[in-house]
């Protein structure tokens, strides 16, 4: 077992990550926090990636289906290629081809509870992540964790309209990856 | 008798040549302690070594075992991270002064980060191509050939798959890598390397997890040496105990020093116990038996040469001898005394002389003889050393009592001392009542049932892991660690072996390609390969050429179009190759996994979560350079071959007892004498059946000494009837060795109770019967005065 965890030790990449000196979630912000839950249904999607190295931002657009008692997103990407994420709290699993086998892409818990949180909108503060107040709409964490980091540094989350919500991700080379749902009514 | 008769024939030593023979191996002790001394080994996993067949193969083995078995953790929990860090440190500032250690480490700051891992491989891109990626690019290719159109139709799947990956919501690989790789091959590559699922966290380069409202800090430190002296792993583990006790934090331990200790100081305390408990027990038998300070003093006196020339054997055939030994070793307490108590009392009816008990006793000697003779080339180490300890022991024993007590009889005139003989004539009253033809009859029949019994209700189960005494403690903490970092201590791994490097490398991809089918099976949770980091040479640079042809037919153009990058091949490029990665961020991990041995070259694969061993060994059997090592599970195997071979050497030992003793009692009576230990041992086995839920091969060793025991009793019955001497001897000496098994029959240790559980039944019973022998002849009740 030893020499295994010293293995793992050295090629650990492990997202996971804790604020050691993580708080209670502020009522007030989490009022907030509370406004960005969504309930089940389907809704549509468009995603821009911007790269600091391209001139242009990689454009795509699919769409998504919320099922909360099954703790469940599936992700799909329509346009320009198909690919489909169905996002637990477990595990991130991915498709390529409609009719593909689903594959794993990561069981890292932080890393999946993060992605699942955000996209269902059911936020609250858990170690490593620390929401504050923006705006009276927005609302954004940093990542308390270098190794967190390393993938996702920032997060923000403005509600545009009742169905309506921006994501806009930023990692440590500023990529930003924007984000708009738009909920079926 | 035709036994006394040849007896006289046995070849009489002077006492003062046993004397000089004694000095003599006083001398050798001395000499052995002072320039080769023995040392105790507490190192659990050795106890029961078994040897690979091929040399090369068991070199390798014992290097990677001894890399893993020094290896030792601490957990230190708190609510607080801050505190658990605090506390981690204290322990680890204060163990760093252990000079036994060779590491403590608390702080792991090599951990690479992605840039490092990229910065590492950028050097060796297009090289490196993941499954996926490869498979794409080949298919790719090989419709541009059948199409004969590769120029005009660049492929979609593989510019789907470019741009899913350009489009993930979080991959770094390839933010870092799309500047000097927009291929997105290496991103892709790196994206699936088997980075493990471990729920480690790093603060401030410590290494922590989270489990049940603690924060749990690591703290790993490895010995200098797997096999710790008695001493030194004891005041480690104390040292630890010490430091941990002064702490709020909950401290869990795991590793071979802890569970080395425990068993060894285990041991120890069964042994003192065991062994005063045997000689006050002796003591008392003693005196309540012969009632003179003679018999006391010579009895004891033989218990002590005995374990002399015991410890004599050890020396001269080991270097190192596992604590467990000395705690089976007790029983020579029993089995010494017994050739004390028949010839205190054959001395003393006998008016100084042992020529009537003689053959029995040398008779009695050559059967246990033969039984630990077995013993001694059984392939384990503690049963070898058992084997020579007893071997020695008991022939010492034998000769001291044929040489000096009848000079002892002579000089204290035994034969006027009174005993308790005269006492016993109930009980040989009792013996002449039950030893009649039906008796015969109705044990035999048991004897059949009980055999029908063990044929078809009785479990043997050899597991190796059952064997050990393992503190609730340990275990428990065991077990949360195990929960806690999500890995099982099951020591299984694959040994490929190979001339070159490349050979390894090439072999081991063969057997990851069936270790990844059996993953996919379930038949494992998880392995841990070389391979799967790096591939072939050969694989690397057909990799480049795949990527060079797919480029140069355009197919790489619809995605570098979108990303607007250019992509350039660098003609100058080495492939990666093993040394460099083993010195890579991520291959240092991975350096205890590979080496090299006289020009042979070695890697291993870690697995993790078999549930089915057969099928990896089927897997893996094709393959004359893999070896699927399963340590526990090939001891276990190991024992149990043993433990059958072990059965059919025993039903030969007696079929060559009856052959033996027929030349000298006749046939019926030796195949009265063989029947009293082969039914001792059916009741013996039927009975621990009962009681145990499943027998082990202690107790089929049991069988051994039950046998020797049951032919000693049973010659010396079939020899001189139901005579009372016999019944006072008999019941002393199997009080004796009672007394010992019993208390072998409380350890802690499981293997100690199963053998002494079965040998203490075994005792019992082979006395019961032994009168049995006498019943084709004269029963006679001699009346000896005491």
């Amino acid at each position: 077992m030893l020499s295994r965890l010293n293995a793992v030790i050295l090629v650990i990449l492990s997202l996971l990550s804790a604020n050691v000196f993580s708080a209670e979630t502020d009522p007030q912000i989490q009022n907030q926090l509370n406004a960005f839950a969504l309930n089940d249904g389907h809704g549509t999607f468009i995603q821009q990636k911007k790269f600091k190295l391209l001139t242009r931002a990689i454009e795509s657009n699919g769409e998504y289906w919320i099922d909360n008692q099954q703790q469940q997103i599936i992700w799909q990407t329509n346009q320009p290629v198909f690919n489909r994420l169905v996002i637990t709290a477990d595990a991130v699993k991915e498709q390529n081809k409609p009719d593909s086998e689903l594959k794993l892409l990561t069981q890292q818990p932080a890393f999946t509870q993060l992605l699942y949180s955000v996209f269902s909108g059911r936020l609250t503060d858990y170690p490593g992540i620390v929401w504050q107040s923006e705006t009276d709409h927005c609302i954004q964490a940093k990542m308390d964790n270098t190794q967190l980091a390393q993938f996702v540094s920032q997060i923000q989350l403005c509600k545009l309209s009742s169905n309506n919500t921006q994501i806009r991700f930023f990692d440590n080379s500023q990529t930003e990856t924007l984000i708009k749902l738009i909920a079926d009514k | 008798m035709q036994g006394n008769s040849k007896s006289k024939s046995l070849v009489k030593i002077n006492p003062k040549i046993w004397l000089i023979q004694f000095i003599l191996a006083c001398f050798l002790l001395v000499g052995l302690q002072i320039y080769k001394p023995i040392q105790f080994n507490t190192d659990l996993s050795r106890l029961f070594n078994t040897m690979q067949p091929d040399k090369m193969a068991q070199l390798a083995l014992d290097r990677f075992s001894a890399q893993v078995e020094n290896q030792n953790i601490l957990l230190i929990g708190h609510p607080n991270l801050t505190n658990a860090i605090a506390d981690t440190a204290n322990i680890a500032n204060q163990l760093k002064q252990n000079s036994q250690l060779q590491q403590v480490q608390t702080q792991f700051n090599f951990i690479p980060e992605i840039n490092s891992i990229v910065g590492f491989y950028q050097d060796y891109r297009h090289f490196l191509l993941s499954d996926d990626y490869r498979d794409i690019l080949f298919k790719t290719l090989d419709n541009a050939q059948d199409n004969n159109a590769a120029q005009t139709s660049p492929n979609n799947a593989l510019f789907e798959k470019q741009f899913a990956l350009l489009n993930q919501l979080a991959n770094p690989f390839v933010v870092s890598s799309l500047q000097i790789d927009p291929s997105l091959s290496l991103a892709d590559y790196l994206a699936n390397l088997p980075l493990p699922e471990q729920k480690f966290n790093q603060y401030q380069d410590y290494l922590y997890f989270e489990y049940q409202q603690n924060f749990y800090v690591l703290l790993r430190f490895s010995t200098k040496t797997s096999g710790l002296s008695l001493n030194d792993s004891h005041q480690l583990v104390s040292q630890i105990n010490q430091l941990t006790a002064q702490l709020e934090s909950d401290v869990l331990t795991s590793g071979q020093v802890f569970f080395a200790d425990f068993a060894s100081q285990s041991a120890q305390r069964e042994m003192w116990l065991f062994s005063t408990l045997s000689v006050v027990g002796l003591i008392l038998l003693i005196i309540l038996a012969y009632r003179n300070l003679v018999s006391l003093i010579s009895t004891l006196s033989l218990v002590g040469i005995s374990l002399f020339y015991g410890y004599l054997g050890l020396n001269l055939c080991f270097t190192q001898v596992h604590i467990l030994t000395f705690v089976f070793a007790v029983m020579l307490v029993g089995i010494a005394a017994d050739y004390s108590f028949h010839a205190l009392t054959e001395l003393a009816t006998q008016k100084g002389h042992l020529s009537k008990i003689k053959l029995p006793l040398v008779m009695g000697f050559i059967s246990t003889a033969v039984g630990y003779l077995v013993l001694m080339f059984a392939p384990f180490a503690i049963f070898a050393q058992v084997g020579v300890f007893i071997l020695a022991g008991l022939s010492g024993a034998l000769i001291s009592v044929l040489v000096l007590y009848p000079s002892l009889a002579v000089r204290f005139k035994l034969a006027d001392r009174r005993n308790t003989l005269t006492r016993l004539s109930a009980l040989n009253r009792l013996q002449l009542g039950y030893c009649q033809t039906g008796g015969f009859l109705i044990v035999c029949m048991l004897a059949v049932a009980a055999s029908f019994y063990l044929a078809f209700s009785a479990q043997f189960n050899d597991d190796v892991r059952r064997f050990y005494k393992v503190s609730p403690e340990l275990a428990e903490s065991q077990q949360s660690i195990q929960n806690i970092i999500g890995l099982t201590d099951d020591f299984q791994f694959v040994l490929v072996r190979g001339d070159s490097p490349q050979t390894v490398m090439q072999d081991e991809r063969q057997a990851v390609l069936s270790l990844t089918q059996l993953k996919a099976d379930n038949v494992l949770t998880s392995f841990n390969a070389i391979s799967q980091w790096l591939p072939t040479e050969q694989s690397q640079q057909n990799n480049k050429a795949a990527l060079a042809k797919a480029y140069q037919a355009g197919q790489l153009d619809p995605f570098l179009a979108v990303t607007g990058q250019a992509f350039e091949l660098n003609p100058n490029q080495q492939p990666l190759n093993l040394t460099t990665w083993l010195q890579s961020p991520l291959g240092k991990a991975y350096q205890p996994q590979w080496f090299d041995i006289n020009g042979q070259y070695f890697s291993v694969i870690k697995l993790q979560g078999i549930t089915d061993k057969n099928k990896v060994k089927k897997a893996l059997e094709g393959q004359s350079s893999v070896l699927f090592v399963d340590k526990a599970g090939s001891v276990s195997e190991q024992l149990s071959h043993f433990r059958i071979n072990l059965f059919k050497l025993l039903g030969f030992s007696l079929l060559a007892a009856a052959l033996l003793l027929a030349g000298v009692y006749g046939l019926k009576k030796a195949l009265f004498i063989v029947a009293i230990p082969l039914i001792s041992v059916l009741f013996a086995l039927s009975a621990s059946a009962l009681i145990q839920p499943e027998l082990t091969v202690f107790n089929a060793l049991a069988c051994v000494l039950i046998i020797a025991l049951g032919l000693d009793y049973a010659v010396f019955y079939a020899d001189h009837g139901i005579a009372l001497k016999i019944s006072f001897a008999t019941f002393v000496s199997a009080l004796s060795s009672i007394l010992v098994f019993a208390m072998l029959a409380l350890s802690g240790t499981p293997a100690i109770y199963n053998f002494g559980l079965t040998v203490f039944i075994g005792i019992v019973i082979t006395y019961l019967l032994a009168p049995f022998a006498a019943l084709n002849q004269t029963a006679r009740f001699q009346k000896v005065s005491g």
